[in-house]
């Protein structure tokens, strides 16, 4: 017998990032991409990771082997200035551990002011469990302009999180540490199962999501360090701005219910298809 | 690090806030409480230092300090503010550093008299509430003092080194190639020349790697009687390189990493000594304090130069801050942060002290004086309307149409594994041997999943799997591909794999107004499986650039995941013989309604007419959530089914 053509189902990474980016757009925020393949420089040095600091140990890296074999010129746009340098030569080749190595490449192609998210894939060299995976999507934004503040990076937190998770939601700041911005922050949401009270609908351990606290940490971000924007040619005398950054799965995972982050790259049509 | 309550109390004559206000006020101004334990009377902090702080905050004393910030109670005393006694140079010990650069100051103490026992039960205690084991009277106080002040110190047995007469030399070198030690615990290491390490300066044998570990030839013991305590500063980088290597990571060498201040070992050598006369009787014979530290203009934890004053306005920390901070507010701040600072027209010049590293430039002072102002200040304000549109990205914008159009033939989205067996680009450090290789084609992958859809096919509902993928592939360099895939679970003429993937792909191009899509290229075509990769850079190349993304529309109710059983499933046919006239759906209620939750799909496969009645055939899936199904279980389930059915009026089940 006939079975009708069932709809296809997007895949709910792709969901969110159709979601992100329309809520970005109207933001004034361009989407922006880069190579999966990164230099050293573009992944850490540009962000004021330099080699053989601790700071490294917060990333955990695939390094590509015979880095040197592989001209730098397949896998990236040149920075001219830095291809000519003698560090060049040392550099080695990697599978990129943030999308902020994108953020780099914009503000070096692109006069200020800006604003851009940069949604993609990236790579820790992590054991998978079921909320850790070597592979998985990050988002990431930056906002550069006269006068922006954390003011404004709490307050497009707290429109994107109202669009996105559709309640409510207030942001808090924590003090945090990441070398490619200064003040780091951590980002907490209120928690959307019990709307910040703690509290459970029923039974009396309290909210499983939050664990009671009402807050869930969500991100890390903070105004982009002056080092970073004078190394791609913006003056930070002159020009400021915030940086965020967060994994879209646990977005997912927080969003949607889902329980472990192996799923979203198994390829289960049982999962796949639920969205 | 963990942090004793009590002796942290034991900076202050006011008693502190209790242990819960504590780590709350932490967690939103400093770092964050992983955890607050209590033992006993007294309460454990596990503390979260952030990477930049190490170099002051992983000591008692600079988390007294952070609590002295954040509550306003002074300090009773801070030993790194106390004066450092004019010490006398020991007659009987010399110090030689071979490579300033490794070691910016070295500081060594000469003390006679030593009784290596017990430690009295306060300071067992103060080791034992953040997890350290002690061991004696000398070993106890080093590690006393470090936990206290951060300042990671050694200690030698004097008469264990070689004597030049009465001269005890000791020297700091970088190790030869292939220079073995045998480091305190038995462990043997093979050192090369970029090692630092502490030597016996007459004898030139190894006896500490610096910074890391002490080594066996000169470990305290029993019958000790004279010591020399170390106190020293080494250059951060080179520690974390010799640690790594050697796969030897210890309190002492996470200290050193960070970068600490080289001050720091004069106070904490005053400390120790001071300790080690009263546990034990001994008397301090001499200080030698070697090294260029105070010439190259002291180190910050950056590697760059000795942070000085640093001038700031109210107005520059709100710019950046996003407050509203008048100048009154701005000195409180400093007041409270306890930097020295002085007015200066409209802005403040405030010194951190030499302890805080950390704090060199406008920004770094700016987050010091936000954190203690608190976060919870700022308002949160929405950015500024954009002037123009953003820019649309093109290849979003095609891939976005892609997934469009091929979910609305009836494809899925996946995303596969870039990691695996096979390709061209090997990994340094693969997770696994069979996950070393970076991806050279979606086609292994998309093949994995329509085998993997294959096996739940009952469970899908579905006789036919479609899936795709857009993601990058490696070889000789990255590239963005589109990899389409059919199979079918059972060959039927008018729909075969192939053909349903050409269909799709031509259609792909008409939507798209692109040429025609070349399936001859690079696939696998079959009745019974299908699938066809295709770069998308030269193909989008050649399409116009996209005006407008296609307009969101949000679901009206978001997708809420239900959890996916990992037991296997058990699959049972019933057919059943209705009155003409009564819909499937109808036999279909009853059979859900009787089988319970243990039913996971049914599916409607065949249906003719006979003699005045119709004969419905059912494919019903069981699984359970929570373990694997027995037969007897599924049979159960059918038995009650089949009851049901046959009780109905005109209803026989085949």
């Amino acid at each position: 017998m006939q079975e009708k053509m069932p709809q296809g189902h997007l895949h709910p990474l792709s969901q969110m990032i159709r979601e992100i980016n329309a809520i970005f757009y109207d933001l004034g925020f361009e989407f922006a991409e880069g190579p999966e393949i990164e230099t050293e420089h573009y992944n850490f040095d540009a962000l004021n990771i330099p080699a053989n600091h601790p700071a490294r140990d917060m990333w955990d890296t695939f390094w590509l082997k015979n880095s040197q074999q592989f001209s730098i010129f397949n896998f990236q746009f040149p920075n001219q200035k830095f291809l000519n340098s003698q560090n060049s030569k040392t550099q080695r080749l990697l599978l990129r551990t943030h999308t902020s190595p994108v953020q780099v490449r914009y503000m070096e192609s692109h006069k200020p002011p800006l604003r851009i998210i940069a949604p993609g894939k990236v790579y820790r060299h992590e054991a998978t469990d079921a909320t850790h995976e070597a592979e998985f999507f990050q988002l990431e934004g930056l906002a550069i302009d006269k006068n922006i503040t954390l003011a404004h990076l709490k307050g497009t937190l707290e429109t994107f999180f109202r669009k996105f998770f559709g309640y409510e939601a207030k942001v808090r700041f924590r003090p945090s540490f990441f070398p490619f911005v200064e003040p780091g922050v951590e980002v907490d949401v209120e928690c959307f199962k019990c709307e910040g009270s703690g509290l459970a609908l029923s039974g009396v351990e309290g909210c499983a999501l939050c664990k009671r606290t009402g807050w869930i940490e969500i991100m890390g971000a903070g105004m982009v360090h002056p080092k970073v924007l004078s190394g791609v040619g913006i003056d930070p005398r002159l020009w400021q701005g915030f940086a965020f950054g967060v994994g879209i799965e646990r977005l997912g995972m927080l969003k949607y219910g889902v329980d472990d982050i192996r799923l979203f790259l198994s390829g289960d049509l049982r999962f796949i298809n639920q969205f | 690090m963990l942090f004793s309550y009590r002796w942290l109390q034991t900076y202050f004559n006011e008693q502190l806030p209790e242990p819960k206000k504590l780590a709350n006020l932490f967690t939103f101004h400093s770092f964050e409480v992983e955890e607050v334990l209590t033992e006993g009377d007294d309460a454990v902090f596990e503390i979260a230092i952030l990477p930049n702080r190490r170099h002051d905050c992983l000591s008692h004393r600079g988390i007294a300090r952070e609590i002295s910030v954040l509550t306003g109670i002074p300090l009773a005393r801070d030993p790194f503010r106390e004066k450092i006694p004019k010490w006398n140079t020991p007659d009987t010990l010399v110090a030689s550093i071979d490579d300033a650069d490794g070691a910016p100051r070295y500081m060594t103490a000469l003390m006679r008299g030593v009784s290596v026992g017990e430690s009295p039960d306060w300071l067992k205690e103060r080791l034992r509430a953040i997890g350290q084991k002690p061991k004696n009277n000398i070993v106890d106080a080093t590690n006393y003092v470090m936990f206290e002040l951060g300042q990671p110190l050694h200690v030698f047995d004097a008469e264990k080194f070689t004597k030049e007469g009465d001269t005890i030399k000791i020297g700091v070198r970088n190790a030869k190639e292939g220079e073995l030690i045998t480091a305190l615990g038995g462990d043997e290491y093979i050192l090369d020349k970029n090692d630092l390490i502490i030597v016996d300066g007459v004898s030139d044998s190894p006896l500490g790697i610096a910074g890391i570990k002490g080594g066996t030839a000169c470990e305290i013991g029993s019958k000790t009687k004279n010591i020399i305590i170390e106190s020293a500063n080494f250059n951060p980088a080179r520690v974390r390189r010799t640690a790594t290597r050697l796969g030897l990571r210890t309190d002492a060498s996470l200290r050193f990493e960070s970068g600490l201040a080289p001050e720091q070992a004069a106070y904490a050598l005053k400390e120790v000594i001071m300790l080690i006369e009263k546990l034990t009787g001994a008397t301090l014979l001499g200080v030698r304090d070697m090294g260029k530290w105070e010439s190259a203009g002291g180190r910050s934890s950056s590697g760059g130069k000795k942070s000085t004053a640093i001038p700031l306005s109210a107005q520059e920390a709100n710019k950046l801050l996003g407050t509203d901070m008048n100048d009154g507010v701005l000195l409180d701040m400093l007041g409270e942060l306890n930097f020295s600072h002085k007015k200066d027209e409209d802005k403040v010049i405030a010194t951190p002290p030499f302890e805080r590293l950390d704090v060199e430039t406008k920004e770094d002072l700016i987050e010091e004086v936000g954190r203690v102002y608190g976060y919870e200040k700022i308002a949160a304000i929405p950015l500024p309307g954009a002037d123009k549109s953003p820019a649309i990205n093109k290849n979003f914008y095609y891939t976005e149409k892609i997934r469009d159009i091929l979910t609305g033939l009836g494809f899925s989205e996946v995303y596969t594994h870039a990691i695996g067996g096979e390709g061209i680009i090997a990994l340094e450090n693969p997770l696994a041997e069979d996950k070393k290789f970076l991806r050279t084609t979606l086609q292994k992958g998309l093949q994995e999943y329509l085998a993997k859809a294959e096996t739940n096919a009952e469970l899908l509902g579905l006789s036919q799997i479609k899936i795709f993928e857009i993601g990058s592939v490696f070889s000789q360099k990255e590239e963005l591909m589109l990899g389409v895939a059919v199979g079918n679970l059972k060959v039927v003429a008018e729909s075969g794999a192939d053909d349903t993937l050409r269909r799709a792909l031509s259609s792909l191009a008409e939507e798209l107004h692109a040429k025609e899509i070349d399936t001859d290229a690079e696939g696998v075509f079959s009745p019974k499986e299908a699938v066809f990769t295709m770069p998308l850079a030269d193909f989008f190349e050649k399409l116009p650039s996209g005006k407008e993304y296609t307009a969101y529309q949000k679901p009206e109710i978001e997708p809420r995941y239900r959890p996916i059983s990992q037991f296997p499933f058990v699959l049972r046919d019933i057919a059943v013989f209705v009155p003409e006239g009564t819909a499937h759906d109808e036999v279909a209620a009853v059979i859900k309604n009787e089988a319970g939750k243990l039913l996971v799909r049914i599916r409607l496969f065949d249906e003719f007419k006979k003699g005045g009645k119709i004969s419905y055939a059912f494919r019903l899936v069981f699984q359970s959530h929570e373990k694997t199904l027995t037969d007897n279980e599924v049979n159960e389930a059918m038995a009650r089914v089949v009851n049901a059915l046959n009780t109905q009026e005109g209803f026989v089940v085949r």
